[in-house]
């Protein structure tokens, strides 16, 4: 299985999913972000899917697990760099992932979830 | 001194073989005795049928009362040979006296008398006029065959049960550049189209000659060695012998080459209307920092309403825009199809990151909306694209407000 990169920047875990991932060696990645989110004093993670052109329904129910998962933990998800393809896609699926937050990219990204932590502890 | 001569000859014969005269009066063929002016002097029963006279009365009439003349001259020439033991056999047409034509193949054998000289012929008439009827017809047939064949532009083949060709029209031999039609006999389409258009070619043939069911009006392409391209709408159907066995096909393709060359250009050129329409009347307008809007006019079928998505999603993502205005106050109707793609486009749109505002929604479109029972889904309406560009413009206020608050 391909190394599933994780960058911690302050309270924000940072994980850029840079290839397909299927079946088991999704489900393991999904298992690794929310442990990693548990296991620190992490408040928001953001998942940056921009390099991937294609989700198919499992990849795609699954980051929307994950993002209930971080959720009912108390953290902000994002989602970072959805591409045009992957958005009518999803659509298609019935994929809305309508309670989940979505960003161009990762500078705007961070900004977001900030805002969401700040409100989220006020 | 003849007459008298043979007629005693002919009574001797009688006299000396009665059996033999009773075998000549049952025969079913004709014979008679022929003198040398072709005068009947005698005939058998069925010669009378087939000289269409009552019995007995052939006798003393003469060969040429049932002739032509120019049949005649012939006769005299050929028929009635008089050399000795040589028979002639030969087809003649007779005007019978019932009123009937009939066709009949002649024998003669040549008489002669003790001193060698000739006093007339035997001749037996075989009547064979139903043969001959029947070789009319199918000459007449065949003649209405062949100038079809020859004449007609669209291309008509036979073929064996091994798709090889065993009769073509002359069309078909110009169209592969033979000479003659002779040149196609045996051959296959493998012969003159390349695997390209043969093969299915070859395929559908077997198939009809598999399950008896024709191909009407296929519209085929026929590839040439040569490279060249050819159109053809073809009609095949089995071909059946007496039995009811199918024994191959039978085909025939007419060139629409130009016909469907035109239809392509034309239907190229519809395309490229119908393209440089769309992209006429989808435009993408930044309108404000962050902000697209994309003002859709006139009808919108599924097929322009996903382009517009298309080309939205592309947009915002390139230009980072914040909030996209979808305004269509130029829309005349909105079915439930459209509607749900506009709600799928907006939803899409806030996925990439960005949020997607529904302006101009009229009277009409809302009570569509409303009466099909379309959950806008959280989608953000305005009635105006004004209150549109307010809303995204306020907001952006807002935030740059709280952004100074915060400095």
């Amino acid at each position: 299985m391909a190394r599933l990169t994780r960058m911690h920047l302050g309270d924000i875990l940072v994980v850029p999913i840079q290839e397909e991932l299927h079946d088991t060696a999704a489900e393991e990645a999904g298992e690794k972000i929310i442990r990693e989110a548990n296991n620190s004093n992490i408040k928001g993670v953001a998942i940056d899917i921009s390099a991937l052109d294609i989700v198919d329904s499992f990849l795609g129910r699954l980051l929307q697990k994950i993002a209930w998962g971080l959720r009912a933990m108390g953290k902000e998800v994002i989602l970072v760099g959805i591409q045009p393809e992957v958005a009518v896609a999803l659509v298609e699926l019935g994929l809305y992932l309508e309670d989940i937050n979505t960003a161009f990219e990762l500078d705007s990204a961070l900004e977001k979830l900030r805002e969401m932590i700040e409100k989220g502890s006020e | 001194m003849a007459k008298k001569n043979d007629k005693k000859e002919i009574e001797k014969l009688r006299r000396e073989n009665i059996e033999y005269k009773n075998l000549i009066e049952e025969m079913s063929e004709g014979f008679a005795f022929l003198e040398g002016d072709l005068t009947f002097s005698f005939s058998n029963p069925a010669c009378d049928g087939i000289f269409g006279v009552p019995e007995g009365k052939l006798m003393g009439r003469k060969l040429q009362d049932f002739l032509t003349t120019e049949y005649f001259k012939e006769i005299k020439k050929n028929i009635i040979t008089k050399k000795k033991k040589k028979k002639s056999v030969f087809e003649i047409e007779v005007n019978a006296e019932d009123g009937e034509r009939r066709y009949l193949l002649t024998r003669s054998n040549p008489h002669f008398d003790e001193k060698e000289k000739f006093v007339g012929s035997f001749v037996f008439f075989y009547n064979i006029t139903k043969r001959i009827k029947l070789e009319e017809e199918l000459l007449f047939e065949r003649g209405l065959l062949n100038s079809l064949l020859n004449t007609i532009p669209d291309h008509i083949y036979f073929k064996d049960e091994k798709s090889r060709f065993i009769k073509v029209s002359k069309s078909l031999a110009e169209w592969f550049n033979v000479d003659s039609v002779d040149g196609l006999m045996g051959k296959t389409d493998f012969d003159f189209f390349t695997e390209e258009h043969a093969r299915p070619a070859y395929e559908d043939e077997q198939e009809i000659m598999k399950t008896g069911n024709p191909i009407e009006g296929k519209v085929e392409k026929e590839t040439h060695p040569d490279g060249r391209i050819t159109w053809v709408s073809t009609t095949k159907i089995p071909r059946y012998d007496k039995k009811g066995n199918i024994i191959g096909i039978l085909g025939v393709s007419r060139d629409v080459t130009e016909k469907k060359l035109w239809e392509e250009e034309r239907e190229e050129k519809l395309e490229a209307q119908r393209e440089e329409l769309m992209e006429l009347s989808t435009p993408v307008i930044d309108v404000w920092e962050g902000v697209l809007t994309v003002p859709i006019l006139g009808s919108l079928d599924s097929e322009r309403a996903s382009r517009v998505s298309e080309a939205l999603l592309t947009q915002i993502v390139e230009k980072r825009a914040g909030v996209a205005i979808i305004d269509i106050s130029g829309i005349s109707a909105v079915d439930s199809a459209v509607a749900d793609r506009f709600i799928r486009t907006a939803k899409a749109v806030r996925l990439v990151g960005s949020e997607a505002i529904l302006t101009g929604v009229g009277v009409e479109i809302a009570q569509t909306i409303a009466d099909l029972g379309i959950d806008m889904g959280g989608l953000k309406t305005m009635s105006t694209l004004k209150d549109g560009l307010r809303y995204v413009i306020s907001q952006k206020k807002d935030k740059e407000e709280k952004r100074g608050e915060k400095e």
